[in-house]
């Protein structure tokens, strides 16, 4: 873009300031209560703080350069380049979650989360949930939205800029944490599939108590990592030996064997760094919710259609969900029995087993597969010790479970369930809800849609599932609060 | 599945620190306040550079190591670009030493033009190349 002049650059610049602040204004308007108040602050005060840096920096510019109007030009380019780019992120990646936003249904189960989050967090945070068109879950997450961007526009900047930059960013008070889950919108009427959530919110906890970094240093494993070195370094390029009229180029050529050595660690580093944080995820989510969770995450892959192979973000399907079913057994204590849960858990392990020893790892996947198996164990009871307060286990299940569950096979939603110590009603366990819906939907659906009259569509009887757990979690927390 | 959301990714600081290493090198006067913070933040960058290159060598993975990673492989970049001649000279690690060598010194001794001419080189392609790495597509054609 280098034909372009410093005008043109800040004419469009005020003109996609100008029309940022009025779509944040039109999409705010937009917004059903409760609003993303935190998140729409933090908004306004990145696109304040560009406009700021800009023009300070100009105005600084100006009175440097002042004998030599090329390279002020060139730098007055360069400034507003930035501050155009930064535009551009506030358009592309944030402005989407405010429109998404206001199409949100009712959400009944988010004071349980709001409350979850609170047990691992002291810190302020704002909690929004997203429906998405993309079918998929996701954490999107930042601490210190917006003042840490001004923060930095401020460390490039002059005296005058800074200070002005300063100003702006100490009038706003923002909480620690702004933070979007999403989830396919295709599943909003599903208490049983949103279940997922679970795993997202474990990526929450990770940030705030900062597992990702106890669990490190990590050392790549050697020999795959040679092994992928060799490979990319004799990997041919641009053509054959002929068509170049002589050897044959290869990576190693173009790039030395440094250059190559040097953008394999940063893909594996990136892709270790993704794939412990899922794991992380997936511990604190089977702990946090138990068996649900592997049925809730079992459920998803398939509705996706998921191949079970590696990707740069995620492990294999199949070694994700033998972890979560060995964590369950293993250190959670279930399938020690021959409960109808265990028996259709104990069912799945030789079959996702297979899978797990199925699933094929080439070049950076296979760096990282033998990292972290190597390290695994130490890996794990590094993650436990976070939420093995809250874990459900098998003993927690048994003793919670099975009174909701009586309740919702005979179609009530179970608000309450007794309490023997107490001797009174009490509000039922969240979680204790989620699992009885999970349990009767495995092992018992025939005898739960046998109460329909014969004219309701099966799935609509699960949707009837699904409206007493939302029923039975928002009224629970109701009670709880009251309490 | 996490998805990231930097406003300011790290290319694009990198761009700035780059710039401002640059505005102070061509302004002469590396006394100012200004060009001393600019050339400290040049030589913090060139330290980053450096612990990319010892855990690359390592194959150590650190809390702070991707960002250390990314500058690693923006240096070795700028090398390919700059100093790399087949056969001859293919290893960074002395280029990009008499850079940090220069950062360190250009402050205290009286400037040398080779140690102002090696670091605007390599402090350009930096700035061009982070630039580069955070722009956008033109245009997106799916059919």
């Amino acid at each position: 873009m280098q034909g372009i002049d410093q005008k043109t650059y800040l004419d469009v610049f005020e003109q996609k300031l100008y029309s940022l602040r009025k779509l944040v204004q039109d999409l705010q308007r937009g917004l059903p209560p409760p609003q993303p108040e935190q998140f729409i602050q933090g908004l306004n005060l990145i696109i304040d703080a560009v406009e700021t840096f800009l023009s300070c920096r100009i105005a600084s510019l100006q009175g440097a350069l002042a004998g030599n109007s090329d390279a002020l030009a060139a730098q007055i380019a360069f400034h507003a380049k930035v501050a155009l780019q930064v535009l551009g992120s506030v358009h592309e990646q944030c402005l989407p979650l405010l429109h998404a936003e206001s199409q949100h249904n009712e959400y009944l189960f988010k004071p349980s989360i709001d409350r979850a989050v609170g047990l691992f967090t002291k810190s302020g945070f704002e909690l929004t949930l997203i429906p998405d068109f993309q079918y998929n879950y996701a954490f999107d997450g930042k601490e210190n939205f917006a003042t840490r961007e001004v923060e930095l526009l401020e460390r490039h900047s002059d005296p005058d800029t800074k200070a002005a930059l300063a100003k702006l960013r100490n009038e706003a008070a923002l909480k620690q944490w702004i933070v979007f889950l999403h989830f396919p919108v295709a599943e909003r009427d599903s208490a049983l599939k949103l279940c997922v959530l679970a795993h997202e919110l474990g990526h929450f906890v990770d940030e705030t108590n900062k597992i990702y970094r106890e669990l490190l240093p990590l050392e790549l494993d050697k020999t795959s990592f040679d092994e992928l070195v060799n490979a990319r370094c004799n990997t041919p390029a641009y053509g054959s030996a002929a068509a170049s009229g002589g050897a044959q180029l290869t990576f190693e050529t173009i790039f030395t064997r440094t250059g190559v050595q040097a953008r394999c660690y940063l893909s594996c580093n990136e892709m270790l760094d993704r794939w412990i944080r899922e794991i992380i995820a997936d511990i604190l989510a089977a702990h946090a919710i138990g068996p649900a969770s592997y049925f809730a995450f079992n459920d998803f892959l398939a509705c996706m259609g998921a191949e079970n192979a590696t990707s740069n973000s995620h492990p294999a399907p199949a070694f994700r969900l033998q972890l979560i079913l060995k964590e369950l057994k293993d250190t959670m204590g279930y399938m020690n029995s021959a409960s109808a849960i265990d028996s259709v858990l104990s069912e799945a392990i030789p079959r996702v087993a297979a899978g797990a020893a199925d699933a094929k790892y080439r070049d950076e996947a296979k760096v990282v597969h033998k990292t972290i198996d190597r390290n695994l164990a130490s890996l794990l009871a590094k993650i436990r010790p976070v939420v093995s307060e809250y874990s459900f286990g098998a003993s927690n299940y048994r003793s919670t479970v099975p009174k909701i569950l009586e309740r919702l096979r005979r179609g009530i939603a179970p608000i309450e369930v007794l309490d023997e110590v107490q001797g009174q009603m009490s509000a039922a366990s969240v979680v204790g809800i989620l699992n009885a819906g999970w349990e009767l939907y495995k092992t018992d659906r025939a005898g739960f849609y046998g109460k329909f009259k014969d004219d309701v569509p099966e799935l609509e009887r699960l949707g009837s599932l699904n409206h007493l757990l939302f029923k039975a979690v928002e009224a629970s927390e109701v009670k709880r609060r009251w309490k | 599945m996490i998805r990231s959301r930097e406003v300011i990714p790290t290319s694009l600081e990198h761009a700035l620190i780059a710039n401002r290493v640059l505005v102070a090198l061509a302004s002469g006067d590396l006394t100012s306040q200004e060009s001393q913070d600019a050339m400290e933040d040049g030589l913090r960058f060139l330290k980053s550079v450096l612990k990319g290159e010892e855990l690359t060598a390592s194959r150590s993975v650190e809390a702070d190591s991707y960002k250390a990673a990314l500058a690693y492989g923006e240096g070795v970049k700028a090398f390919e670009l700059v100093e790399y001649k087949p056969g001859q000279n293919e290893n960074p690690t002395t280029y990009l030493q008499a850079l940090l060598k220069y950062a360190s010194t250009i402050r205290e001794q009286p400037r040398t033009e080779e140690a102002v001419q090696k670091l605007t080189g390599f402090f350009q392609i930096i700035r061009d190349l982070a630039l580069e790495a955070t722009e956008r597509p033109i245009e997106t054609v799916n059919w």
